[in-house]
């Protein structure tokens, strides 16, 4: 699991479980994620598959972190995703993906990812990553 | 001796062309290649006539050739006897001082463009640029060759990984869903041989040899993966750096150490320094010693090499790994 990048969104006082939205193709992966994210107490508030509909359902629920897979059904990616989600709420993402190689981090880095999960991940290392994220955006 | 039927026959025997014109540009005699060359026999008249010169280009060049008595390298544009017009380099020198009531003689050797030692050079050069350029191209050709086993090997990575984690998610959504506790522990252990298989993968990919996987980092991501997994974690001791594990053997250990540690008890692994290369122990003490002897864990046992000794109240099995020789010494 890597660590989050810079932020400029520290709130301190806040908790290490959030709103999150979850941004996976795969059902099977999906589920895995929501079900390990909503045992832990975090709050899925919606999942996508696509990049259009990740960035309207970020928008309409304005989660405090989006797990984002980056190859997804459709024309863009999760990166793509991640940079519009970020340009236009300011809600960081944390890449949980196949993809983690230099090119495609690199590609990713204008995004200010929350941190990258690489695939195959455990649930410890899904949460550990979460509550970095989260810790890492409210300054906890 | 020069004028005559000796100096003719002397003319004809230089294998070029050869005219012999006085110093003010009068042709005075010429050899056969030359005759055949203008397509006409130049002798007695201006050389002017046969040659399509700026004014005054041929003038210098013989005031040039009537200082030298070694031969000095130029060109003349030739009207030749086929019509055409071509640029020939051409070779001249003082043949005969002026002398009183005689003007100077010079030996003019025209050569042809194909036998010029320049042209074939030149053509040397040419045949070297096609070779660099044809080298070129086959770099290129090898370059995007080599880019796109990449993109292959990455993708073809990238499929594995995602497969793993999606076969993952369906395990753990059927043991969710699981009855009872018999069947949540049998689809647990499916999960865990899974991560250990996905773990092994990783490192197979990641490694910078396409032979072995680094025992110092490949071990302890196998503990932390079996930590994760909720299983009690194996301790691990590198008392030897630098010993690698074979990728044929990478999914068997990781899958042993995993079922070793699924079947509860202490299990400890340990790279100790040998000679020339190191040797892993793994043992188990409580619950999984008494396992040891059961078939799937000899299988992977004997498909690894691992020398199995068990004891009462534990078990252990020891299996030679390489060391590189700088690492080793």
């Amino acid at each position: 699991v890597i660590a989050p990048a810079d932020s400029d969104l520290a709130v301190p006082g806040a908790a290490t479980t959030g709103r999150l939205l979850v941004v996976e193709d795969d059902p099977f992966i999906c589920m895995e994620i929501e079900a390990i994210a909503e045992d832990a107490g975090h709050v899925v508030v919606g999942v996508a598959g696509r990049a259009d509909e990740a960035v309207a359902r970020a928008l309409a629920t304005l989660p405090d972190l989006v797990l984002m897979d980056i190859r997804l059904i459709g024309a863009r990616d999760g990166i793509e995703a991640a940079l519009e989600i970020r340009a236009r709420a300011g809600i960081p993402s944390l890449f949980v993906s196949a993809n983690t190689d230099r090119a495609t981090v690199a590609r990713a880095e204008p995004a200010r990812p929350a941190g990258w999960v690489p695939k195959p991940f455990t649930r410890q290392q899904l949460l550990a990553a979460i509550a970095a994220a989260l810790a890492h955006r409210t300054g906890v | 001796m020069h004028d005559g039927l000796d100096f003719e026959r002397t003319l004809d025997l230089i294998g070029e062309p050869v005219l012999v014109v006085t110093a003010s540009g009068r042709v005075e005699r010429v050899n056969r290649l030359a005759r055949d060359l203008l397509g006409l026999d130049p002798s007695g008249g201006s050389l002017s006539a046969v040659l399509a010169e700026e004014e005054g280009a041929e003038r210098r060049f013989l005031a040039r050739c009537s200082g030298s008595a070694s031969p000095l390298p130029g060109t003349l544009t030739v009207r030749l006897g086929d019509g055409t017009v071509r640029r020939l380099p051409c070779r001249g020198a003082l043949l005969n001082p002026a002398e009183e009531g005689r003007p100077a003689r010079l030996l003019l050797r025209l050569r042809e463009r194909g036998t010029d030692e320049f042209s074939i050079l030149r053509r040397t050069v040419q045949d070297l640029n096609a070779e660099i350029r044809r080298r070129q191209r086959t770099l290129v050709e090898l370059e995007a060759a080599v880019r796109h086993r990449d993109v292959l090997l990455a993708e073809l990575h990238h499929r594995v990984r995602n497969t793993t984690q999606m076969l993952l998610g369906m395990i753990a959504a059927a043991e969710r869903e699981a009855g009872g506790p018999e069947l949540a522990a049998f689809i647990a252990a499916m999960r865990i041989r899974l991560l250990a298989i996905g773990t092994a993968q990783q490192f197979m990919y990641a490694s910078p040899s396409a032979q072995t996987v680094p025992a110092d980092d490949f071990l302890p991501a196998l503990c932390r993966a079996l930590a994760d997994a909720d299983l009690p974690a194996p301790k691990l001791a590198l008392d030897a750096i630098g010993a690698e594990i074979g990728n044929d053997i990478a999914v068997p250990l990781a899958l042993l150490v995993a079922e070793v540690a699924g079947r509860g008890g202490a299990v400890s692994l340990r790279v100790e320094p040998g000679d020339q290369d190191a040797l892993l122990v793994i043992e188990g003490a409580g619950a999984c010693a008494a396992d040891w002897s059961s078939p799937l864990l000899r299988g992977l046992a004997r498909q690894i090499g691992l020398d199995l000794s068990p004891g009462p109240g534990r078990a252990a099995g020891s299996l030679r790994l390489p060391r590189p020789r700088e690492v080793a010494a």
